[in-house]
């Protein structure tokens, strides 16, 4: 097993999970989709800015690219008056051919810009940029060490806001009502969304991530229990996703990247058909229960 | 006799989506101690309006005063029940969890919740008799439950003027007198009741006094004096389903025995 890539996929994995939970509630599943997509005209404006294909400027074109994208999604939602999936749709496929355009433009004077390359990397290829010290001391690939501090951050700032995340997710209007700002949580969110999604797919490409942001999550929600346990749920099944994916991809000899998102899609279908079946069983049991008293209660009200 | 004070008032607020307005000059002031109605035919901004005295909405202009002072000043004092389709039941949240969002407030968001917040919140429940699912998934709860659920939140937030949106609406008849025996409990102790209604059956009933609503104030005042049949006329033209309610009403009005049974309701 090559600890470098697991570790970077488990830490990508988590980054995205956390968050995805949350995009999830309020749902904007699709925006770590969107966001990956829309970055492109940001890391080609950058590169004409910097002149050069270094990463970190890059990286911040890449992110501010992403924040706007929010802003604008948020901007057709509200302004617009248009439903939230169309705003997606309309946002990050108009920055992409932006981005297409440009690169189109730029690469006639011979730039090598490819947005295949500069935006997706591979999780196979992560141990090629690695981190050395002292010439020999080997820490492990550069992308786990990125994700490491973006996961410190992630969880510190999840969890000493977690009534605000809760609050302003379950119910804006009543955080509102309290004064709390729920626009500035929600760039918050965005920001770390923007921020994971983009130093996530440079270095392990798209499919990883925006996966990972969603089939955990959606698998806790199925389990529905409390706003704590869907998040440690998430990183349960992200961490067997990153395993067992890892493990069936080298069996067959495939994409590291496509193994991890298949496992977790055949978990979340094993949790689905369980919690039908516990369901069944439950109903069969206690009839006069729970659904029984609906039922009832729906008559009183017609 | 205690003087009552001003609880809340409103100051020529407009306030239009998209050019087209919601509210326009509305103009009022509510005293302290009463049960409020706000009613209106369907868009007539009756959400609009709570959701702008409790500043969750910037009003085009005018402006909001609570208790004399500006809406920022005495958020705490101030309790919220929207409406129940505004959220997303199937949120994993317990009875527990969601009635202590009630404790929460701007300035302690970061902090853990304390023993008298607990206390606070386990006594909530138990007033909307909710206690036995106080574990429960909200979203295995019935429509009553839940409104039940969002009143303990409310009240959880030991505030002085509660604002209601729709509270009686999809609720059973058992939901229904908890609310109303709540909203006695907390008139007597002095608290101030705002609620958007839409039921002009059970307004005199319910209100003490009554704002009636169709983008500008029609009236406002006492139940008797502003359930006119011209004020409603006003509000509600043109509306015929709810215009044969309106005679309905006006009918019972007229009827000696049903006199009798209205005045001894207001009485009590």
């Amino acid at each position: 097993m090559d600890i470098g890539i697991v570790f970077t996929a488990l830490f990508v994995a988590f980054n995205c999970g956390i968050l995805g939970v949350f995009l999830m509630l309020r749902k904007m599943a699709m925006v770590g989709d969107a966001i990956s997509h829309s970055v492109l005209p940001g890391i080609v404006i950058a590169y004409l800015i910097a002149g050069t294909r270094a990463s970190f400027p890059m990286l911040i074109g890449a992110a501010a690219m992403g924040l706007i994208t929010t802003v604008l999604i948020e901007f057709l939602t509200k302004k617009a008056r248009l439903q939230n999936d169309a705003s997606i749709g309309i946002s990050f496929t108009w920055l992409f051919a932006i981005g297409v355009i440009l690169i189109a433009v730029f690469t006639k004077g011979g730039i090598d810009l490819d947005q295949e390359c500069v935006l997706y990397g591979d999780i196979a290829y992560v141990n090629l940029d690695k981190i050395i010290v002292d010439g020999n001391l080997y820490l492990g690939p550069r992308a786990m060490w990125n994700q490491i501090p973006v996961f410190v951050l992630i969880s510190v700032v999840i969890l000493f806001g977690f009534r605000g995340w809760q609050i302003t997710t379950f119910n804006p209007d009543y955080a509102a009502s309290m004064g709390i700002s729920v626009s500035r949580w929600h760039y918050l969110l965005m920001s770390m969304v923007s921020l994971v999604t983009v130093m996530a797919f440079e270095a392990v490409g798209a499919i990883l991530v925006v996966g990972f942001m969603i089939i955990p999550p959606a698998t806790a929600y199925l389990i529905n229990s409390k706003l704590k346990m869907v998040i440690v749920l998430t990183l349960v099944f992200a961490t067997l996703s990153v395993l067992l994916g890892y493990r069936l991809a080298i069996y067959f000899n495939g994409s590291i990247a496509g193994g991890m998102i298949s496992v977790a899609g055949i978990i979340f279908f094993v949790i689905w058909c369980l919690q039908q079946m516990v369901k069944k069983l439950l109903v069969a049991r206690s009839d006069e229960n729970v659904g029984g008293w609906l039922v009832q209660e729906n008559k009183i009200i017609r | 006799m205690k003087e009552r004070k001003v609880a809340v008032e409103a100051h020529n607020i407009t306030v239009a989506y998209d050019r087209q307005p919601v509210l326009w000059e509305v103009d009022f002031e509510m005293n302290e101690g009463n049960i409020i109605g706000i009613i209106g035919p369907n868009g007539s901004g009756k959400t609009t309006l709570i959701k702008t005295l409790m500043g969750v909405i910037t009003p085009d202009s005018g402006y909001v005063e609570v208790f004399g002072a500006e809406i920022n000043r005495v958020r705490d004092q101030i309790a919220y029940v929207p409406q129940r389709e505004s959220v997303d039941w199937d949120f994993p949240a317990s009875v527990y969890d969601v009635v202590m969002m009630g404790r929460f407030r701007k300035n302690n968001l970061f902090h853990r919740s304390n023993t008298n917040d607990r206390k606070i919140v386990r006594e909530s429940i138990e007033k909307v008799g909710m206690t036995p699912y106080i574990n429960r998934q909200i979203g295995q709860l019935s429509g009553g439950q839940q409104q039940r659920v969002f009143l303990a939140r409310s009240l959880a937030q030991e505030a002085d003027i509660y604002f209601m949106d729709e509270p009686f609406v999809g609720v059973d008849a058992a939901t229904e007198s908890a609310i109303l025996e709540l909203m006695t409990t907390m008139k007597n102790l002095g608290k101030t009741l705002i609620i958007v209604h839409h039921d002009l059956q059970t307004v005199s009933e319910y209100f003490d006094e009554v704002l009636l609503l169709n983008t500008r104030v029609i009236d406002y005042g006492p139940v008797n004096s502003v359930l006119t049949d011209d004020n409603l006329k006003a509000a509600y033209g043109g509306q015929l389903n709810v215009l044969t309610k309106v005679g309905d009403l006006l009918k019972k009005r007229e009827f000696p025995i049903r006199e009798k049974e209205f005045k001894k309701r207001s009485k009590s």
